[in-house]
């Protein structure tokens, strides 16, 4: 640990990192954070979790069901007519886009876009918290795995990346699928990292508290500990510093929308570009716990929904043709009943959808097998089932697109019995 | 500038390159001649912390942070007396504690009016600040630091409903009038509790399919631990004796209170063999269960670790978990009988400086020892989310982690400084502190430094360190300083903010 410290400390210092300003080209600083030759990872994952249980039927509609129009009376999407754009949109003879993902039909027409439908978790459980937990942990039913899915996929990736903003979680705390032995940066804001005061103050306190830290520690791991991760943190401090966050500008007329998801997308998009060895970004939308007045057409459901298209939309439009080494994943804890409630909601359920995005997959297609809506057909209470179990979509994206084929220890106890095809091989 | 001297050259002027921090003597600090601390090579070595010492290591770990009014009365009355006298503790709220608990109206309320309430968000607010008052204006120290830790050993997640309404019951009835007593009648009475049987599903087993998720965690959690030697039928027939142990009068809308309901039309009366005894079946076999449990060996074994971890490393000895074990057989899980045989071991009075602050003990030992006063509820609530230690908030029925590398990270070293300077400036909007009693004249900046160190952390920092400080609170009397704050704040946040004040 110490010797990484500082072989780590030492590149810093040759490469003029840890004491002069940078001068930095352009809008999107180049750090040559990594050491030469490396990160040889795959492709970048944003893991985005709507957290809540998203209603993934009227979300990607069936709109070929009619049981689906027979059990929500009040909050069915119409079938898509031509002309009418209060209705949803036709993606194929099952399928469609609930309008408010609209801004989702441009990478799904140009094939960067796949969703999966009735997918999901397959344990039973109707309870958020341990629904989220198994689809963090990546272990269905099972809790004695402390780790998330995430971490377990830095610890076993055949490569060593030191940068501080390996894996980022943006939000409050850390997700839980980041959890484990592998450092994650976790950002509230990425133009908020940084000590209280005015910037001149707040260098003299931070000089200060780099002295204080970087003094000989007595012989006791937990000093040691704490001052690699000071030295982590204020590497962290620096490096954002001199990204500006706050004139960040969106390439190719990408507008991200004006909300807490938009702007830690435009953070992960900041992250990216800046090339400081970003791997892994999390980042949560909650409010999907509809139980009452989800909304149609408009409302509830469909405001989160066009928070989610409008921020992956941005995010596709912004990354350009660095799409080609990034994938986006959303996932939820689980979908809803597929009969509405009395409250002009839906409770929980079980099968929803997963959105798969990026300049590797094949998309513009929904994939997985239907269930069907008739009642013999519907898992426990009246729930859509599950045909696609949602390791399989993750365990095709860490193989295939992140390089990392130790898919044994990343889902334990799991057995691909093969991948839906959704993600083409990487070029290196 | 003097304040950005590097500390290459800083050392080399004040003639401290080269050399280990020579510590103070009566920091609890000192380098320990090896981390090998098991208590039969401490046993012939000479004692590591002179009685000033080992009264401040021992409130470090045993209040959430000690004032300097603390440690005085502590040296006073000698290190005996004030154990026994916060072991003796009961756990009803001393009068100034429930002047400002009053301010929460929800603690007052019964689940059915929580519910009825309609303002979640406040009930969980008003939930957390609770214990954090308690943690900060308790004189009763012990018994919140065993509070929360009993509160980890039964994890509830407590924020979302009906768990919310309930948890505040289980808090004072299962938590708070146990934490001091007798393990076996804490058990009981988490069993028994409302809160719990909600959690882990145990409120809908029944027969013939019972659930098995609070058999599951009673066995490997709160008693034998996942290695306690019990297999997946202990856990199955356990499941069994629990059917029907359920809530009444809260699914249904009345005035009832909610409480524990054992439901007889639910159990199943069949025989069962747990442990490999055999329960007859009926209302009696969940009882005999947790008797079963309360004196197994294992569980003797398990609760030794977790308090000797808590309390002593994070990695404890065989032989300390083994004298705590014992003492838990010997006296049927008597508490504080457990805790003295931790305080008075070799083994404790080695470990100083080798357990962190979690979260939560980083920041109520700043509000500690800053005086802080003020509504608790939103402004630290941002920062316990931005820490990840919100009380009731862990999401798992395993409580809090317990050891250093769950909770180093730069979230967590950049957000204790944030809460450590705007304390110590008076800055964190909702909540005063006042630093002006806690040192002399502050015309001597190293006097100052000395003052300082002493109030907050108990003791003067190492010669290096305080070097450090003293350079920096100097630097602030040239007038073209970019700081424009006085050297106290800002010297008593940095103090806050090193590596000294993160452990306890």
């Amino acid at each position: 640990m110490e010797t990484e410290t500082l072989n780590r400390r030492e590149f810093l210092r040759i490469a003029g990192l840890s004491t002069a300003p940078l001068a930095l080209p352009g809008w999107t600083p180049r750090l040559a954070f990594a050491p030469p030759g490396s990160p040889p990872s795959g492709d970048l994952l944003v893991c985005v979790f709507l957290r809540g249980g998203m209603d993934g039927l009227n979300a990607v509609i069936p709109h070929f069901e009619s049981a689906y129009y027979d059990a929500r009376a009040n909050l069915s999407i119409r079938e898509p007519r031509a002309g009418n754009d209060a209705t949803s949109i036709r993606l194929d003879d099952r399928f469609s886009l609930h309008p408010s993902l609209s801004p989702l039909l441009e990478p799904f027409q140009a094939g960067d876009l796949a969703i999966v439908h009735a997918c999901g978790s397959p344990d039973p459980t109707h309870s958020h918290f341990d629904a989220m937990d198994y689809m963090e942990r990546g272990t269905p039913g099972e809790k004695q795995i402390a780790s998330g899915w995430i971490a377990r996929h830095l610890l076993t990736a055949p490569w060593e990346n030191e940068s501080p903003f390996r894996a980022v979680g943006i939000g409050v705390g850390l997700q839980a699928s980041l959890r484990g032995p592998i450092p994650a940066a976790a950002l509230k804001s990425v133009a908020e990292f940084h000590l209280p005061g005015n910037p001149q103050g707040v260098a003299v306190l931070q000089q200060t508290l780099s002295s204080l830290y970087e003094l000989p520690a007595e012989d006791q791991s937990l000093f040691q500990g704490l001052s690699s991760q000071a030295a982590t943190t204020f590497e962290a401090i620096d490096l954002l510093a001199k990204l500006d966050p706050a004139n960040y500008r969106p390439s190719g007329g990408a507008a991200y929308p004006e909300d807490e998801f938009g702007r830690g997308l435009s953070q992960i998009a900041l992250l990216a570009k800046s090339e400081l060895g970003l791997e892994i970004a999390c980042i949560d939308l909650g409010g999907w716990d509809t139980h009452v007045q989800q909304g149609a057409e408009e409302g509830r459901m469909p405001q989160l929904m066009a928070s989610v298209a409008g921020g992956l939309a941005a995010f596709h439009q912004d990354m350009g043709t660095k799409m080609n080494d990034i994938t986006v994943v959303t996932m939820s804890e689980f979908g809803r009943r597929v009969a509405e409630n009395g409250g002009g909601g839906t409770d929980h359920g079980h099968g929803g959808v997963m959105f798969v995005m990026g300049g590797g997959i094949l998309g513009g297609k929904v994939y997985g097998e239907w269930p069907g809506l008739a009642p013999e057909n519907l898992y426990g209470p009246g729930d859509l089932a599950i045909t696609t179990d949602f390791r399989e979509v993750l365990a095709e994206i860490v193989q295939v697109r992140l390089k990392n084929d130790r898919i044994d220890e990343i889902f334990p106890g799991y057995r691909a019995g093969g991948f839906l095809g959704l993600a083409s091989p990487r070029n290196n | 500038m003097t304040a950005t001297v590097s500390r290459r050259d800083f050392l080399r002027i004040s003639g401290l390159g080269g050399t280990l921090a020579a510590l103070a003597a009566c920091s609890p600090l000192r380098t320990l001649d090896s981390l090998d601390i098991g208590a039969a090579a401490v046993s012939t070595a000479a004692p590591i912390l002179d009685q000033q010492g080992l009264i401040l290591h021992t409130l470090r770990r045993f209040t959430f942070g000690p004032t300097a009014e603390e440690l005085d009365t502590a040296n006073r009355i000698g290190l005996d007396s004030w154990l026994e006298q916060q072991l003796a503790a009961d756990s009803s709220d001393t009068p100034d504690v429930e002047h400002r608990l009053a301010e929460f109206e929800t603690l007052a309320m019964s689940p059915i009016e929580l519910r009825a309430l309609q303002e979640n968000g406040r009930v969980a607010r008003e939930l957390g600040a609770s214990a954090v008052v308690r943690q900060i204006y308790s004189p009763n120290q012990l018994l919140q630091v065993m509070v929360d830790f009993w509160t980890n050993h039964f994890n509830i997640f407590a924020y979302s409903p009906p768990e919310l309404f309930l948890k505040g019951v289980d808090d004072r009835e299962v938590i708070r009038s146990h934490a001091l007593g007798k393990f076996p009648e804490m058990l009981a009475a988490s069993a028994h509790s409302p809160a719990m049987l909600v959690y882990l599903d145990n409120v809908h087993s029944r027969e013939p399919s019972p659930n098995e998720n609070y058999a599951r965690e009673i066995l490997e959690l709160h008693t034998l631990g996942v290695d306690g030697g019990y297999t997946y039928a202990d856990i199955q027939a356990v499941a069994r004796a629990f059917t029907g142990w359920s809530v009444g009068g809260f699914q249904r809308i009345t005035d009832q209170a909610v409480q524990f309901a054992y439901l007889p039309d639910w159990h199943d009366n069949g025989p069962k063999t747990v442990l490999g005894q055999v329960l007859p079946g009926g209302n009696g076999d969940g009882d005999r269960v947790l008797e079963i449990l309360a004196e197994h060996p294992s569980t003797a074994r398990f609760i030794a670790t977790k308090l000797s971890r808590r309390f002593v490393s994070d990695d404890p000895s065989e032989s300390l978990i083994s004298q705590v074990s014992e003492t838990y057989t010997q006296t049927q899980g008597d508490i504080p009988a457990m805790l003295r045989t931790i305080v008075y071991s070799d083994e404790f009075a080695a470990s100083a400086g080798l357990k962190l602050k979690r979260p939560l003990d980083f920041v109520v030992s700043a509000l500690r020892v800053t005086g802080a006063d003020g509504r608790l509820d939103r402004p630290l609530r941002f920062f316990l989310e931005v820490l990840g230690q919100v009380p009731f908030g862990w999401p798992a029925p395993d409580g809090y982690p317990d050891y250093a590398s769950a909770w180093t990270n730069t979230n967590q070293s950049l957000y204790r400084w944030n809460l450590a300077l705007l304390i110590a400036s008076n800055r964190l909007p909702g909540i005063s502190t006042d630093l002006s009693g806690l040192f002399g004249s502050p015309s001597s900046i190293p006097g100052l430094v000395d003052d300082l160190s002493r109030a907050l952390l108990g003791a003067r920092l190492p010669d290096d360190a305080r070097e450090i400080l003293i350079q920096f609170g100097e630097s602030l009397q040239d007038l073209s300083h970019p700081l424009e704050f006085d050297p106290p704040p800002l010297l008593a946040g940095l103090i806050l903010s090193t590596p000294h004040f993160q452990i306890r």
